[in-house]
């Protein structure tokens, strides 16, 4: 395709393609996309020449081509006026694309004649109309080219080489006849300090009709006057269609009126449409037309502009070598005669012809009027050099490569004095502004081409000039200039130029398609930023005009049929524009990589987006962006495109929510858009869905900005007797916990701590849980939930299924949790990774589930320069998505209490009394039986009785812990307890923890039924003051006060328990205490008995309680018995020193008969007897020893024994000994651990009393 | 005669900006910016960083002098060694700028040449942008704000690329552009 602002657009030939017949909207479209893409160049050499054809024969120069520019929308108005002037503005050409026509032949003949009449009647003006006929099967006609077989692009290359060679007649008729008329008028405007005050007397500007040129005011003056400035299209044509057509109404050829009555209407309407600035155009048209020209200036002026034009002619038509010619030389007459805007006009012929010449690879020479004046003799001297020598002496590829080489070096400063020259004004008129802003993007193209090609015009260069080939290798980067030396500074600063304002009265279109250049310009450039400026404003610029236009449009509808044809700029021609620039995505994507915009992909793939983007969000400036994305809403909105609508405004508001895992501190949401500008964005996106699906549009759907919106799930504990509890993990856990880590140490495992042991959450099939969602919502808009489903990954595939979700609106501004009612059907382990959430008007989509805060961190070193932040941004830490493990298991069953033996709340109990406690359980559960594994009492004051067969007699059941009984389902059992009371509990709760039966996979799983009992306990026997006094030898006696508390008089007993069986008391005598009264209680006991560590004292207490109770009953009323709790007595220290005893005592005794003396000289056996509670550390060295002299006693062997060390308390040796003297003999006895070293003066053994044994 | 003044980071990032006019020749100090300069002044000095690419390779010194300009609007720049951008945007008559910012349905009468102030504003440093005058002023300024800009980005709290919020920052460009603007 031609583009507008190629250098080479002047040789174009504008073609108009219409549609003709019932051609399908995408078949035109394919043709026309085929015209431009392969028929853009139709070689000379492939056109056949008609015989007697002189005039722009093209077999002249067969090498060269004929370029096509195939628009599908008519010229503006001020591209007709600017039409001799700039001959490439205007359609030379209208090719009606036939199809869907009769099939019949004569009929089919009948619809071609009256296209082609109706093709004639409206396009009058251009110099040749011609249908191409897509029907194969038709033949060919006069004007008429059926497309041949075979494929398209060569087809419709051999059709176009058909058409040309039909245009190329006319195009000569149209010469001779441009060639006889004397003059052309200079399409020009006011200079601009006059119009300006012209405008603010006649406060009437019109952007559109603000360069009316002065043929205008001639033609209504005199008709006919105009004759020669505007050559009849048909005047010496062959057939003559409609030679009654006077110009002015080839003009306005819009109106379908041909006849006098018509004409004078348009002229009416011109007139009224510039009536009241006639006096003031007429006084500006005066000065370039003054009498102070002569006669023959005049005349030579007219004939140079006219062998400009001409030059043109030959130009489109391909006869680049005499084109360059003929411009040369008028040119040079245009410069003598100061006409500088035709001056200019043919310096830029001459360009073109050049540039086209080297492209075809042909020789020329750089005529010497290109140079400024003072360089002119010089060059053309050289210039006169390297055209005639190469015929003589160089080759001509040396020749032709040194003109290259010329001319890319006198481009810029020839560029530049065109420029002037455009901008200079004749007289007051200077030329409309959009010749001036196209003639510097075409420069400035031209000049890009030459900056990245390294300032050469090498072959690269030659074939993007021309056809547009956009080599592959990038435009240099920044900070390297050309090796021409050509610096981009000033290329930017003639584009800068070149940008217009409103003030130049272009129409939208133009002013569009101006900014599209230029954009397009600076980033071939390389200047992305300045190209996205344009774009920008380019965005703004089409908005207002399509709002514009479609308010025209509904203008239209409503008004007056004929209202259309007075608007210039219609909604199809900005369409058109629209479609021609690049695609309306790309222009998006661009702006937003321009301005640091982070937009939302189009990407609709699911895992391709639930990946957090992590780009660089802080780049670009933040009120650019926000402003760049209002205006690019707002141009979808107008376009109208909802999908982009919807795009941009979820763009906005995801930069509006920072795209953040907000903290609870809120401090990360930055606002750059205000709370009614995000209610408004959010409203736009909710109407523009619900425009679309009223318009059938189903697939209009915004995907939701915030990656960020599930923020965490949990779940509501069931109520007690639903709560599941592991029978197994409990010592891990409290493992777990105990191993808190030191808040001052670093740990660097104590992150992998979590994740680690984490129990699984379990969830029973069946049964359904409470979950609660928490989202996020960052924005100062309400957010409404439509639907919430769970997503749970594992490998068993488990599935959970929300029952019954109510539609939920978030909060501006906060977390917010929304609870569900879940169920799983399956068992097993999984995880739930995220939800599928639906919100009004956005797509279903899956949110990951991001728990801790996260905000993009951002890069600390800067390592990148420029726009290209791409590769060089290193993201910090991606944000870190949760999953809850669960694991669904069986169904369970359910117990329940049904009744227990206590009526009404809670019972009334004696401290000590005993009393029993029955409890009925039913299994709630329809199919699953239950396993009761254990039964447990906070207070441990409950005992299970295990009824036996017969009812009555009960026994208890050692360690409720260990019970285990089944209860079918729907079965009921009953359970017997009996309760103790004790001080100060008021409250046990029972625990019977059960669980499913016959089930391996959750044996670990089981639930607890909890039955309170509450109780009041009151005192009965109180026992107290107690007192411990040491009595016979191993023995103590205990003393204590028994009083009665309660109200109402009760019998105790104590009892004693002994060990020994034969060593009892008999029945313990009962004794009645009355209300107040107290006893006091003595009890003798043998110390050996009580089994006493030495390390701990209270051992000797609860030896002491073991063998000793008090069991007291009432008698009025309801018979109450119980045990006295006889904890409550204080003993002291010493009393409980005095219960345990010495650890260890030794004595002495005589094994034979006692209390007899002994006969002197007999043998007497001493026994050593040692008690022993604790096990000293080694055996005992026991020595005899006596006050008296050792004659008077016979000892046999030493006075010394090895005591060994014995298991029992108990160890003993026999001494043998034998008195020599009568009297009393006194014997005593010490003892102490046989190896000495450790031994201290507390391990030394002495006997209490000394043995007296009487020798008689 | 209005100015604006930006410190662009390297992520295309504004990180302070500064709206002043005048203090010379009778100035109010105050800038007199249209109300679309708010965003354009910011298109502007954004676009202008591609010319600040271009520029900065070849020139040795940290002030570029004048690098592009938009309209009436010149733009001078100074290049810190870390690659964040002081630019000086600069306004001889702001009310004469006219953005082309498409208004749809209304088409405003283009506001009078400021005919009566041209006698007094061609002696503004601003009119004639690239003058020694104007670019030995913008030097000045630009290293006096240079040297502000140094010392706030000493404190250990500042990371690259991070806002100044610094209230003595400001008052200290505000004094240097009073003294040299």
């Amino acid at each position: 395709m031609m583009a507008r602002f190629s250098p080479v657009a002047p040789a174009a030939i504008r073609v108009q393609v219409l549609p003709v017949g019932r051609i399908g909207r995408n078949r035109f479209q394919d043709i026309l996309r085929s015209l431009q893409q392969h028929a853009a160049l139709v070689k000379l050499a492939d056109i056949p020449q008609l015989e007697n054809q002189q005039l722009l024969s093209p077999k002249a120069l067969p090498e060269s081509s004929l370029l096509f520019n195939y628009v599908t929308y008519p010229a503006g108005q001020q591209d007709q006026q600017l039409a001799p002037y700039e001959l490439y503005r205007e359609p030379l050409l209208v090719l009606g694309v036939a199809d869907g026509l009769s099939e019949h032949d004569e009929k089919r003949t009948g619809e071609l004649k009256d296209a082609a009449a109706y093709l004639r009647e409206r396009h009058s003006r251009v110099v040749h109309r011609h249908i191409l006929l897509l029907q194969q099967q038709a033949e060919a006609a006069e004007g008429v080219t059926v497309l041949p077989d075979g494929e398209l692009s060569f087809s419709l290359k051999a059709a176009m080489a058909e058409v040309a060679e039909r245009l190329l007649v006319e195009l000569s008729t149209y010469t001779k006849a441009m060639q006889a008329s004397p003059t052309v008028q200079t399409p020009g405007q006011p200079a601009k300090t006059l119009q300006r005050a012209s405008s603010r007397r006649g406060d009437e500007r019109r952007p559109t009709s603000g360069y009316n040129t002065p043929t205008q005011n001639i033609e209504v003056s005199s008709p006919t006057g105009d004759e020669g400035s505007r050559p009849p299209s048909r005047g010496f044509g062959s057939p003559p269609p409609t030679t009654t057509n006077s110009f002015d109404q080839v003009r306005n050829a819009s109106s379908r009126a041909a006849n006098a009555l018509a004409r004078s209407d348009s002229n009416a309407s011109n007139r009224s449409k510039n009536g009241q600035r006639a006096s003031s155009q007429d006084r500006v048209s005066v000065h370039g037309f003054g009498p102070s020209m002569s006669h023959e200036k005049t005349k030579n002026r007219g004939k140079a502009r006219v062998g400009i034009v001409t030059g043109h002619i030959y130009m489109m038509a391909g006869q680049w070598h005499e084109a360059l010619r003929m411009l040369t030389e008028h040119t040079n007459a245009a410069r003598k005669l100061s006409d500088s805007h035709w001056h200019a006009k043919g310096l830029d012929g001459i360009l073109v012809c050049m540039l086209l010449l080297a492209w075809a690879g042909q020789g020329f020479s750089i005529p010497p009027v290109c140079f400024p004046s003072e360089q002119r003799s010089s060059f053309s001297h050289s210039a006169k050099l390297s055209v005639t020598l190469p015929t003589d002496f160089r080759p001509s590829e040396v020749a032709y490569q040194a003109a290259l080489g010329k001319l890319s070096l006198s481009l810029p400063e020839l560029l530049k004095h065109i420029l002037a020259l455009y901008r200079s004004s004749e007289g007051a008129l200077e030329l409309p502004s959009l010749v001036l802003c196209e003639a510097k993007v075409r420069f400035c193209d031209l000049l890009m081409i030459l900056y990245c090609e390294g300032g050469e015009l090498n072959g690269n260069a030659r074939s993007r000039i021309v056809e547009r080939i956009i080599p592959h290798h990038a435009a240099k980067s920044a900070g390297s200039t050309s090796a021409s030396g050509l610096p981009r500074s000033l290329i930017a600063t003639m584009l800068a130029e070149a940008q217009p304002t409103d003030e130049d009265g272009l129409t939208p279109v133009d002013h569009i398609q101006l900014l599209g250049g230029i954009s397009s310009v600076y980033s071939s450039l390389g200047m992305e930023r300045k190209s996205g400026m344009m774009l920008q404003e380019m965005v703004t610029k089409l908005t207002g005009a399509l709002i514009q236009a479609r308010k025209l449009g509904a203008a239209e509808v409503g008004i007056h049929p004929a209202a259309s044809l007075s608007i210039d700029v219609g909604l199809e021609s900005i369409v058109n524009v629209a479609a021609e620039s690049v695609g309306m995505q790309e222009l998006i994507d661009k702006l937003g990589r321009v301005y640091g915009v982070s937009l939302m992909s189009a990407a609709r793939n699911d895992e391709e987006r639930s990946a957090v983007v992590n780009g660089p969000f802080d780049f670009g400036n933040e009120q650019l962006k926000s402003f760049v994305l209002r205006a690019l809403i707002a141009f979808c909105e107008a376009s109208p495109d909802p999908k982009g609508v919807l795009r941009v405004a979820c763009s906005l508001l995801r930069a509006a929510g920072a795209n953040v895992a907000v903290d609870v501190s809120g401090s990360s949401v930055s606002s750059v858009t205000s709370k009614d500008e995000q209610i408004t964005v959010a409203t736009s996106v909710s109407r523009t869905v619900g425009v679309s699906r009223h318009l059938g549009f189903v697939d209009v759907q915004a995907d939701y900005w915030d990656d960020f919106l599930v923020r965490g799930i949990s779940f509501l504990a069931p109520d007690t007797s639903h709560i599941l509890i592991s029978s197994v993990a409990t010592a891990t856990d409290t493992g777990a916990a105990g191993t808190a880590g030191n808040p001052l140490l670093y740990d660097p495992n104590s992150k992998n701590h979590g994740n680690l042991a984490k129990a699984r959450l379990p969830i029973v099939r069946g049964e359904p849980l409470t979950c609660l969602v928490t989202l996020q919502n960052p924005l100062e808009t309400n957010v409404e939930v439509e639907s919430i489903k769970l997503v749970t990954g594992g490998e068993d595939g488990v599935e959970l299924v929300v029952n019954g979700f109510a539609p939920v609106t978030l909060e501006p501004l906060c977390f917010q949790k929304v609870s569900l009612s879940v169920s799983s059907a399956g068992v097993g382990d999984f995880s739930i990774t995220g939800c599928r959430v639906k919100i009004t008007a956005f797509r279903e989509r899956l949110f990951s589930i991001y728990a801790r805060p996260w905000s993009p961190a951002s890069d600390t070193l800067v390592k990148h320069h420029g726009q290209d932040i791409g590769e060089a941004y290193k993201p910090g830490a991606e944000a870190e998505s949760a999953a809850v493990s669960m694991i669904a298991v069986e169904a369970m069953p359910l117990l329940e209490v049904e009744s227990t033996s206590v009526a009404g709340d809670s019972v009334m109990l004696l401290v000590g009394e005993i009393r029993r406690f029955d409890v009925s359980v039913h299994n709630r559960s329809p199919d699953s039986d239950s396993v009761i594994s254990n039964i447990r009492d906070s207070q441990g004051i409950l005992q299970l009785k295990q009824e036996s067969e017969d009812g009555d007699a009960a026994s208890y059941v050692g360690d409720i812990s260990t019970f285990a009984a089944v209860l079918q389902s729907r079965a009921r059992l009953t359970l017997c307890f009996d309760v103790t009371g004790k001080a100060g509990v008021s409250q046990t709760d029972l625990e019977i923890v059960y669980k499913r039966r016959q089930s391996a996979s959750n044996a670990e799983h089981a639930r607890v039924l909890s039955v309170p009992l509450r109780m009041t306990v009151d005192v009965a026997l109180q026992a107290q003051n107690a007192d411990v006094t040491e009595s016979l030898e191993d023995g103590f006696e205990l003393s204590f006060d028994l009083r009665n508390a309660w109200s109402k008089p009760m019998s105790y007993c104590v009892e004693i328990l002994r060990l020994d069986p034969e060593a009892d008391t008999g029945i313990p005598k009962q004794v009645l205490l009355s209300p107040g009264e107290s006893h006091r209680v003595t009890r003798r006991l043998n110390r050996w008995h009580i089994f006493a560590s030495d390390s701990n004292l209270e051992d000797a207490r609860e030896g002491l309680l073991k063998h000793i109770k008090v069991v007291w009953r009432t008698w009025a009323g309801d018979a109450r018995w119980g045990e006295v709790d006889l904890r409550t007595l204080t003993l002291s220290k010493q009393h409980l020193e005095l219960i345990r005893g010495q650890p260890s005592t030794i004595s002495l005794h005589r094994l034979d008969e006692d209390n007899t003396p002994a006969k002197l000289g007999s043998f007497i056996t001493v026994r050593l007897r040692c008690r022993r509670r604790r096990a000293l550390s080694g055996p005992l060295w026991a020595q005899l020893q006596s006050p008296h002299e050792s004659r008077s006693l016979g000892l046999l062997g030493v006075p010394y024994r090895i005591l060994p060390t014995s298991e029992d308390e108990e160890s003993h040796v026999d001494f043998v000994l034998c008195p020599l003297v009568p009297g009393t003999l006194e014997l005593s006895a010490v003892a102490r651990p046989t190896i000495r070293k450790d031994c201290a003066a507390s391990d030394v053994l002495y006997t209490e009393r000394p043995l007296f044994i009487e020798v008689a | 005669m209005s100015y604006h003044f930006a410190i662009v980071g390297t992520r295309d990032n504004p990180l302070f900006d500064l709206d002043f006019g005048t203090s010379k020749l009778g100035g109010d100090g105050l800038s007199h910016f249209k109300p679309e300069a708010a965003h354009m002044n910011q298109f502007i000095l954004h676009a202008s960083l591609d010319m600040v690419e271009e520029v900065q390779w070849a020139n040795k010194d940290l002030y570029l002098k004048k690098i592009d300009s938009y309209q009436n609007n010149s733009i001078h720049c100074f290049l810190t060694a870390t690659n964040v951008k002081f630019l000086l945007l600069m306004n001889p008559d702001p009310s004469a700028t006219p953005y082309s910012q498409h208004t749809p349905g209304t088409t405003t009468s283009p506001p009078p040449r400021a005919a009566a102030n041209a006698k007094h504003s061609a002696t503004l440093l601003a009119a004639n942008p690239s003058s020694p005058q104007t670019e030995e002023a913008v030097r000045v300024f630009m290293g006096e704000v240079y040297e502000s800009y140094v010392k706030c980005t000493l404190n250990p709290f500042y990371r690259a690329n991070q806002i100044i919020t610094s209230p003595i920052f400001r008052s200290r460009v505000q004094a240097a552009a009073k003294k040299y603007l």
